[in-house]
């Protein structure tokens, strides 16, 4: 897949576990887990709100690699 | 592009649902099959084994709910990777596809049993085994629900509210929606495939075509509802 993320990296940098960060944005832990994994790519709103949690933007979130 | 290919596929299938039934109507007016009556032997033995069978399920299904309860409830009902309900859930959901299928399984013996049988006992006992596997299922199913609403509160409905499913669609997020969509679309199209060689085998084994008036309606109302559903969220996405 072109799209990679850092989701992983900046919820542990804010020390949150997979549950905590789903429960703020309110989604599932699995579906935290799947973007994690890049198994599913989130709609722009829920990038959008993990990138405003995180206090950055969504290009640093999520990045487009061309194959 | 993607309208055009909804609006071929969805005369595709009502081209095919055409004609299957079309067949079914012209086979059932011809009445050249022989009847199901050949197979009188078959009734002997069959229903008492589907009861059987329902009644393993529902065991099965009344273990894992008691175990799954047991171990959620010892980690406080939290849904964390690697819990106990993390590793029990696909076993909780598959419990209840188990429990859907009980009701129709204990029916049809019982009614096999009524129609072919005769036998005082054995009419008896269908009639308790149907009886106490569909309420137990049934409370089975809503202490499943109650469990997974103690886990996670925005899922907690009541299974006899009609609206359930409805109200179950709109507390889950977009990847717990788009697997249910994609699951739905998968069922809806795999019906023809598993629909066609039914009639196929009912044919060769000279069964009554009428028997398979049952699975054509559930399936043309199944498709007509979908349909249905998809247009009425095709027009709620498309608004001008």
């Amino acid at each position: 897949m072109p799209l990679v993320n850092k989701v992983k990296f900046f919820r542990e940098e804010l020390e949150l576990s997979q549950t905590d960060l789903g429960k703020i944005i309110k989604v599932s832990r699995q579906t935290i887990s799947s973007i994690e994994r890049g198994d599913y790519h989130p709609s722009i709103v829920l990038a959008l709100k993990l990138a405003q949690l995180f206090n950055t933007t969504v290009e640093e979130v999520f990045i487009y690699e061309e194959e | 592009m993607k309208k055009n290919k909804n609006k071929i596929l969805s005369i595709l299938m009502f081209v095919c649902c055409s004609i299957i039934g079309g067949i079914i109507g012209f086979m059932g007016a011809l009445g050249s099959l022989p009847s199901i009556s050949d197979f009188n032997s078959i009734f002997v033995y069959v229903p008492v084994i589907i009861a059987f069978i329902c009644i393993l399920i529902t065991v099965y299904c009344l273990a894992i709910r008691i175990y799954a309860s047991k171990k959620i409830k010892k980690e406080n009902y939290n849904d964390d990777e690697n819990s106990a309900f993390d590793k029990l859930e696909t076993k909780l959901s598959f419990c209840m596809i188990l429990s859907a299928l009980i009701s129709p399984l204990t029916f049809t013996s019982l009614g096999i049993m009524i129609l072919y049988q005769n036998h005082y006992s054995t009419v008896i006992f269908s009639t308790i085994s149907t009886a106490s596997c569909c309420f137990i299922t049934i409370y089975n199913d809503a202490k499943i629900i109650k469990l997974v609403g103690k886990v996670q509160p925005d899922k907690n409905h009541a299974l006899l509210d009609i609206t359930y499913q409805k109200k179950l669609l709109d507390s889950m997020d977009e990847l717990e929606k788009k697997i249910m969509g994609e699951a739905s679309a998968s069922v809806i199209s795999l019906m023809p495939i598993i629909f066609v060689p039914l009639l196929l085998v009912g044919i060769l084994f000279s069964f009554r075509p009428e028997y398979y008036l049952g699975i054509s309606i559930i399936w043309m109302t199944m498709l007509l509802l979908y349909f249905y559903h998809l247009h009425k969220c095709d027009k709620k996405y498309n608004k001008k």
